[in-house]
């Protein structure tokens, strides 16, 4: 399990939002990968075939651990990396366990 | 549309020095990220939002954090946070005044930069090591589990466990602890020896002491916190279902070969990936930069000459793209090609540009010496790099193509020959990574197919643009 | 003797599959190419199937409307060729023929598809003109803008990528001897009478020293590089080269089985069976010059205003575009004509140098190829290549060719 460091750590001010439909404590300043492997996510999202993926890089080149982002309930989503997305208040956000087959990005076989 | 006389592309060290070096000699200078702060990867700063007490407070850290500090505050440097860009486009036939044109890709935005000059310093990531489970959820980069301590304070796992040939390792390891993480084992692929020979060059040794001080601590914190730094050995598979829950090691016999009837499994959460780094000469390749292979110092990378001038007139490169060799010789470039830049545009004389550069130039062949020792010693060498990809591990992750894929399409079409036709044959390379994930195996496992040297086969031809970009923005810039 | 009966020069579409229809009829070819196979314009256009007229065709209907028939004929034999060709070829080529929309925006947009649909329908060509609601739905994810549409039920898609592999691969298995990396530097005929022709090359192996063979007849099927081909056998072969861009977006669900282009935009755009949108339609890249000459061996240059027009293009018909990720573009040479038509047969002045280059060459490669094959062959094709005769280019060669 992850964990937040705390020590002589200032984080941002608390924020919330969905992740998979389910509300969850965040602080500004965090990606959205950090928010989720804090959660205890460990699949981001999955191939076309099924295999789970999560981040590897942490910088925005592998693409691993993209996620599907809506800024608020009524907007669109969007696939975002998680590694440098920060997270928002009122995010909506869908992860491997909520993608269906029929999620762009995630076509037939 | 923004116009600017030089456009320099990463924020790290190279970026950073060249900035402010370009700008005192009066060029007007944007600088264009896709952090939110600058510092690149080494300094990856935490996000606004915090406040970190004593943050980055290793001497490693003390002169970056200093050209950091100048940077920041320096109001000469316009900065592009959060910001890609997507491609540069030669400018002279079009009939516009500038000689580039960059198309950035800002968050929710895609918009032009014009520009006289280039710089580009985008930096390195790690390597890509191919091995069965290299995709399951807990596997990463070290680089980016540092990346996690460093700029989120956070720990992305309970159990970790480090394995390569690159020193990284140790330092990542060493933050985990000091943070209160567990390390359950820090796995080097070389001898103990073949770290020593360092220790053999005595000029080397004395000109960076400061260096050998520091990774002595590093193995005396970790020696303290109970864990085990170990050589001659290697991850081979890493296990679980839909996450990682352990992984398989082995140890390495003096011949080079992993000995894989004496593995043993490791439980982790979180395994750390260290083999080196690849350089990111995608937008210079892009652009027509010449390039060269070095399996050692990065995979293709840029070729310059003393002005830090790459083939392509007015393309600067400097950084880790013209070598991987950390952020004393980035910055050290950086520092070169803005004088280069400089009076190449006319700002400053030759003469100036010739006296300003002499002291840059004999700091960056110390520090060259170093790096060029650094990089060789922590190169694991392909022979085992080969020994790891197995016929069932992923070698495209994309497009989910294993070794046996590629290999049994390699023998239907033995009329390959370049990394580029069998990208076209197999779709290795052409999902959302763009083949930066697959480049480097991809090339290895032509190159042995064939029986000729990695160069043989080529690069993947980097296309515009540099990263995906959204339609709906690119269609709609207003240039 | 003869080294090899043919030598065929280069290693595309084209050429591939004619080496493969040559050799299951027996002969023994040889085929030359430069570079890798497949990595001309048979490897990097964007896969349609398209046996409407195209929009480069249309743009002087009137002028050209009786060769414009010949086409239309030709498309009827290649629909069937393209349907059996996974079978014939034995694997998956990702064929999919699920039809094809030819859009109009404006009303003279929608006279031109009418005008366009008379040609067709007269020869006998599957279309039916659909007003845009008809066409939405048949295809609900086009935009409203869309005032017409001319369906040709087999249109389509199939993939560059694995098609002129197949048929290198049964070219090898049929004997087909394929010697990538080879230059051909000297094209002559033999002296005095006669009756084969020299063909001097280099292979990149054994670049200091030149090889020569002899054979009955040469195929000219280097795409773009067909005229310079022609130059080495002292003819004059007015092929042109044009740099083209392609898109491909990120992999999506299925979501566009068609295949669509534009009546007065450059546009095509289809769904790989991968997932991805490829966009294309006819944007120009800058070719590369060196010393006055075109350097066509370099990949042209992408241009901005080409990709953002294409995009813009594709928006603008199939709106959902919009939150696509484009994943990468990039660019090819291909070989054109002042008629837009292709060029295959035997140059007249020179018997024995067949070329099969230019026109529409990924849909109807395979069927050109078959055709070329029985030409050179047997002195007749089943469909009547006549019109695309070289000879067409009347005294061009009046000059040229070679002493016999």
């Amino acid at each position: 399990m992850s964990s937040r460091i705390s020590r002589g750590v200032e984080r941002g001010v608390d924020i919330s939002l969905t992740v998979d439909g389910q509300a969850v404590p965040a602080c500004a300043g965090e990606t959205l990968a950090t928010v989720l492997l804090a959660m205890g996510i460990t699949t981001f999202n999955r191939t076309r075939h099924g295999a789970p993926r999560a981040p590897y890089c942490n910088m925005g080149v592998c693409f691993e651990c993209q996620v599907l982002v809506a800024a608020s309930e009524n907007d669109e989503f969007h696939w975002e990396r998680a590694c440098m997305c920060p997270a928002e208040a009122g995010m909506v956000i869908k992860t491997g366990a909520q993608l269906s087959a029929e999620e762009p990005g995630h076509g037939k076989d | 549309m923004a116009k600017t006389d030089l456009a320099i592309i990463g924020a790290g060290p190279a970026g950073m020095a060249a900035a402010e070096t370009a700008s005192q000699c009066g060029l007007n200078v944007t600088v264009v990220d896709e952090q939110g702060k600058p510092g690149g990867q080494i300094l990856r700063q935490p996000p606004k939002e915090f406040r970190v007490a004593n943050w980055l407070d290793g001497k490693t850290y003390r002169q970056g954090k200093a050209l950091l500090h100048r940077a920041e505050n320096n109001p000469a440097i316009n900065w592009l946070p959060r910001s890609t860009v997507s491609g540069i486009f030669p400018q002279q036939e079009t009939g516009l005044d500038c000689r580039f044109r960059l198309l950035v890709d800002s968050a929710g935005k895609a918009h032009s930069l014009d520009a006289e000059a280039v710089l580009i310093a985008p930096g390195c990531y790690d390597m890509p090591v191919v091995f069965p489970g290299w995709n399951l959820p807990g596997v990463m980069a070290a680089g980016g589990i540092q990346a996690f301590i460093k700029s989120q304070q956070f720990l992305p796992g309970q159990r970790f466990v480090f394995s390569g040939s690159h020193p990284l390792q140790l330092v990542v390891a060493d933050q985990i602890v000091q943070a209160g993480g567990e390390v359950a084992a820090v796995l080097f692929a070389q001898s103990r020896f073949r770290a020593l020979e360092l220790l053999r060059q005595p000029a080397v040794v004395l000109q960076n002491f400061g260096k050998f001080g520091q990774t002595a601590a590093i193995l005396a914190r970790l020696r303290r916190a109970g864990v085990p730094v170990r050589f001659q050995q290697t991850l081979v598979r890493a296990n679980g279902d839909d996450a990682l829950r352990s992984v398989t090691v082995a140890p390495v016999g003096a011949d080079g070969l992993i000995r894989m009837q004496d593995s043993e499994d490791i439980d982790c959460d979180r395994l750390g990936v260290c083999y080196g780094f690849l350089a990111s000469s995608e937008l210079a390749r892009q652009c027509g930069a010449e390039c060269h292979w070095d399996s050692a110092r990065g995979g293709w990378i840029a070729r310059h000459d003393e002005w830090m001038r790459s083939s392509v007139e007015q393309v600067f490169v400097a950084g880790e793209i013209t070598a991987v060799a950390g952020s004393d010789v980035a910055a050290a470039e950086g520092e070169l090609a803005a004088i280069g830049c400089a009076a190449g545009l006319g700002r400053i004389s030759p003469e100036l540009a010739g006296k300003l550069a002499g002291p840059v130039r004999r700091k960056l062949q110390r520090l060259n010496r170093f790096a060029r020792l650094l990089g060789a010693l922590s190169w694991p060498g392909a022979g085992l790099l080969d020994q790891l990809m197995a016929e069932t591990a992923t070698v495209c992750k994309c497009e989910e193509l294993t070794v046996g894929d590629i290999l049994g399409l390699l023998q239907a079409n033995p009329h390959i020959a370049s990394v580029n036709s069998a990208k076209l044959l197999s779709r290795t390379g052409m999902g959302l990574c763009q083949g930066r994930y697959c480049h480097h195996a991809q090339t290895r496992l032509l190159s042995r197919q064939l029986g000729v040297p990695e160069p043989a086969v080529g690069a993947f031809t980097a296309r515009f643009p540099a990263k995906p970009i959204e339609i709906g923005r690119l269609a709609n810039l207003d240039a | 003797m003869a080294d090899h009966d043919i030598v065929v020069i280069g290693g595309g579409l084209i050429g591939c599959a004619t080496a493969y229809y040559l050799a299951r009829s027996g002969a023994q070819v040889l085929l030359l190419e430069r570079g890798q196979v497949n990595q001309g314009a048979s490897g990097r256009n964007a896969g349609s199937l398209h046996f409407q007229l195209e929009h480069r065709l249309i743009q002087n209907i009137e002028l050209d409307v009786r060769e414009l028939e010949f086409y239309v004929a030709l498309a009827k034999i290649a629909i069937d060729h393209c349907r059996g060709l996974e079978s014939e070829l034995g694997c998956d080529l990702q064929v999919g023929m699920n039809g094809g929309l030819m859009v109009a925006e404006t009303p003279d947009q929608v006279s031109l598809l009418k005008r366009k649909a008379e040609v067709e329908t007269r020869q006998g060509l599957d279309v039916e003109l659909l007003d845009g609601d008809a066409a939405r739905r048949l295809a609900p994810y086009l935009s409203s803008n869309i005032l017409a549409a001319l369906h040709c039920p087999h249109e389509g898609h199939s993939n560059p990528r694995l098609l002129t592999p197949a048929y290198a691969r049964k070219a090898t298995e049929q004997g087909v001897q394929l010697l990538t990396g080879a230059q051909v530097t000297g094209i002559n005929r033999e002296r005095a009478g006669g009756k084969h022709w020299r063909i001097e090359y280099r292979d990149q192996q054994q670049p200091d020293r030149s090889q020569e063979i002899r054979c009955h007849a040469v195929l000219n099927a280097a795409g773009a590089w067909a005229r310079e081909v022609g130059a080495l056998a002292n003819l004059h072969l007015p092929l042109f080269p044009v740099g083209l861009t392609m898109n491909a977006t990120e992999k999506v669900a299925p979501c566009v089985p068609h295949l669509i282009q534009h009546v007065g935009r450059r546009l095509s755009l289809k769904q790989t069976d991968d997932g991805n949108l490829l966009i294309g339609g006819g944007w120009s890249a800058r070719l590369g010059q060196q010393h006055g000459h075109w350097a066509e061996t370099a990949a042209p240059e992408i241009l901005l205003d080409s990709v953002q027009g294409n995009l813009r293009a594709a928006t603008e018909v199939v709106p959902m575009v919009r939150s696509l990720r484009l994943l990468r573009t990039w660019t090819g040479t291909t070989a054109i004509t002042a008629d837009h038509l292709p060029v295959l047969g035997e140059v007249p002045e020179a018997p024995g140098f067949f070329v099969a280059a230019g026109g529409s060459g990924y849909t109807y490669g395979p069927t050109y190829a078959r055709m070329m094959s029985e030409l050179m062959l047997t002195g007749n094709s089943s469909f009547s290549l006549q019109p695309f005769s070289p000879a067409r280019f009347g005294g061009l060669n009046a000059f040229m060719g070679q002493a016999g």
